[in-house]
């Protein structure tokens, strides 16, 4: 594994993501930046050629609820847009910007299912974590630590991880269980008098 | 003695344990109500579950209407932010005070949102979320021990089951009230008095009498304008003569208690004017299927009272009721946002029309983020316009009894799995059962035509079919569940 920038400049440079990579993504003529385009530019810095079809397809949208997955893009946008990686990228052949296209389009996606734009410039700990799993998804070490290191202080942030634990823990099975089986008790299924059917 | 109410040796434990605030005189009314000579065959036994913690919460409930009325709280229409799609701060709140116990509002809502900048962005919650993951939408620390459970039967698709709380609907009843008042009807009630029959026009369905707390043990009673409900064991129902029999004793059981208001489906609504009850009622509440202003008319006339429409769902309670003025219907519930929503997810331009979400509300298993009713309508300055919600479609036998769709739904679900369903009638009342069945699992077509000719009679043409392409070609697939071609 090539070994990357300290995450300390990454998160620095979250820290101060301008303005701009805040904006309005375009969805359903709604909105402002274009992330499709954002996306290519930075894509193509990385040594993708430009004018790809699957860069504009993948990262346009229609619906209202891909708003902060596409805002979250544009911040990782910036993030890739370091020019540690841009400096380096030739040393990974085409492997970095696939890498990168790749990360944006998924992993940021369950991301920003839980993490809203500002916080990954705002909120520390979501900096650290945008800026920890953007190496991983490169697939490069964060100069200073091991890669055990590095993944362990990852796990301790990861929102994506401590959210499926959640979904599906014993206790959110036996809370599922517990609330199904009250309702099929003849308690509750015997219901309550009310002035109508709704 | 019980903690929270009076009681004495006549009264059966069943009764005190569901109706826990009963009072002696309480008691004596229910049973003048249950035993009346021309009573309905009565065929389940179900209270109030109200307590004393409930009604201090339905006077809290009472003043926050009474404020909403008044131009504060939840108010639609004024702007709150520069964001023009922005719930007023109290939703917001609200929401914020959600998201730590709820998986699914964690889920819709990111970390660090602006929920005021960004609402109009947030997932919707749906009927699939109901079906499929309850428990995430259910409070990680709400107090199950209190839960009833509902079966929306499904009028317009799947029944899918609703957990409710004897509180939340203690303060339905001050949405009610409300209403009536706005209509100059007293909503103040008392013992002795029946405050309300809610009546319903199906072949099976519960029927039972009660008391309300709320309503300081005004009676109350569930009733069927069906025959079978009326007639005694081995009379034939299914017969002209039957049916008038079971007409002539509503009608004196009508005239016995005359409530003070009535509840209905329009189904029911057309029922009532065909059986000639309901007469002295001071006003009418149509409930769950759209009121055609035909009807709306007609039964005005003929019961010589308002008949209040109103917008409503087993999962978010009691909306909105047609306003007076008679423009629109007036959002009634304090504790309820409104939003139309295209189908992308947007809010649409104010006054257009989109599909209504539904955002707070007080059911403790079942708080609500932008909930998709299935419904369209226009949302103005606390008011709901064109509504397009559910259709009213009912069925008749051929002895004239009336067949409703929730039965139909009921007996299919029960008796077969099924992808899709259509059922049809023909001005010439022969009916047909389309089912486009689950891959692999065989559809019994003899039992279920026994079920559905159990709903019409035995005389009744029914015929089921097989169609395993039902629904190819139609918008998102699907058909319309029920439909009638003939005139009932």
């Amino acid at each position: 594994m090539m070994i990357g920038p300290p995450i300390q400049q990454l998160t620095r440079r979250l820290a101060g993501c301008p303005s701009a990579f805040l904006g309005d993504p375009l969805i359903a003529e709604r909105g402002e930046v274009r992330v499709d385009a954002v996306v290519a530019d930075i894509l193509h810095d990385l040594g993708m050629p430009l004018g790809r079809a699957e860069v504009y397809r993948e990262f346009s949208a229609e619906v209202a609820v891909d708003r902060n997955w596409l805002r979250v893009v544009l911040v990782a946008a910036w993030l890739i847009h370091d020019p540690w990686f841009v400096q380096n990228h030739a040393a990974f052949g085409a492997d970095l910007a696939r890498r990168a296209m790749r990360w944006l389009k998924e992993d940021i996606r369950l991301f920003a299912n839980l993490v809203a734009a500002e916080a990954c410039v705002a909120d520390a700990d979501r900096r650290e974590e945008l800026a920890r799993r953007c190496l991983e998804a490169l697939e490069i070490r964060p100069a200073g630590e091991s890669a055990a290191q590095a993944a362990d202080r990852l796990a301790t942030l990861d929102v994506v991880e401590q959210h499926r634990v959640m979904l599906e823990t014993r206790e959110r099975n036996r809370r599922a269980l517990r609330l199904r089986q009250k309702m099929r008790e003849e308690r509750a299924r015997a219901a309550a008098a009310r002035w109508a059917r709704e | 003695m019980s903690e929270e109410g009076e009681y004495t040796e006549e009264m059966p434990r069943k009764w005190r344990e569901l109706n826990p605030l009963i009072t002696q005189k309480g008691w004596r009314h229910l049973e003048r109500i249950r035993s009346h000579p021309d009573a309905p065959r009565w065929n389940e036994t179900v209270g109030d579950r109200v307590r004393a913690e409930d009604l201090k919460a339905l006077k809290a409930f009472r003043e926050r209407i009474h404020k909403k009325s008044a131009n504060s709280g939840w108010k639609h229409g004024a702007r709150r932010h520069e964001n023009p799609f922005a719930p007023p701060p109290g939703v917001i709140e609200w929401v914020k005070n959600m998201r730590p116990r709820s998986p699914i509002f964690q889920e819709f809502i990111p970390l660090g949102s602006d929920l005021a900048r960004d609402w109009a962005y947030l997932p919707t919650m749906s009927r699939r979320d109901l079906a499929t993951r309850l428990a995430d939408m259910t409070p990680v620390d709400a107090d199950l021990e209190r839960i009833i459970a509902y079966d929306t039967t499904g009028t317009t698709g799947h029944a899918v089951d609703v957990p409710h709380h004897p509180q939340t609907l203690a303060l339905n009843h001050a949405i009610g009230e409300f209403a009536l008042a706005e209509y100059g009807v007293d909503a103040t009630f008392s013992a002795g008095e029946v405050a309300c029959f809610n009546i319903c026009a199906q072949v099976n369905t519960y029927v039972f009498p009660a008391v309300f707390s709320v309503w300081n043990q005004a009676g109350f009673a569930k009733i069927n304008l069906h025959p079978k409900d009326w007639l005694e064991p081995g009379e034939d129902w299914a017969s002209g003569e039957g049916l008038k029999a079971a007409m002539e004793r509503a009608r004196r059981y009508f005239r016995a208690f005359l409530p003070r208001f009535i509840s209905a489906d329009p189904v029911a609504i057309a029922e009532m004017i065909r059986w000639g009850v309901g007469h002295g009622a001071r006003a009418i509440f149509s409930t769950a299927v759209e009121l055609s202003p035909g009807l709306k008319s007609r039964a005005e006339a003929y019961f010589n009272c308002p008949v209040i429409d109103w917008y409503s769902s087993t999962e978010t309670g009691p909306i909105a009721f047609s306003a007076p003025d008679g423009r629109g219907m007036q959002i009634a519930a304090p504790d309820i946002w409104v939003e139309a929503l295209d189908e992308d997810g947007f809010p649409v331009a104010p006054g257009e029309i989109g599909e209504l979400v539904v955002t707070g509300g007080r059911n403790p298993y079942l708080p609500l983020l932008r909930y998709r009713t299935g419904d369209f309508g226009r949302v103005i300055d606390g008011r709901i316009h064109d509504l397009h919600g559910r259709k009213m479609v009912f069925f008749r036998a051929p002895g004239g009894s009336l067949v409703n769709p929730v039965d139909i739904g009921r007996i299919m679900r029960l008796h077969c799995a099924f992808a899709l369903h259509q059922f049809v009638q023909y001005p010439d009342g022969r009916c047909e059962v389309r089912v486009r069945p689950v891959p692999g699992v065989p559809v019994d077509i003899s039992g279920l035509k026994e079920k559905v000719l159990s709903l019409f009679s035995k005389d009744a043409r029914v015929e089921v079919l097989v169609d395993e392409r039902l629904g190819e070609g139609q918008p998102g697939g699907k058909v319309e569940p029920y439909v009638q071609l003939g005139e009932v």
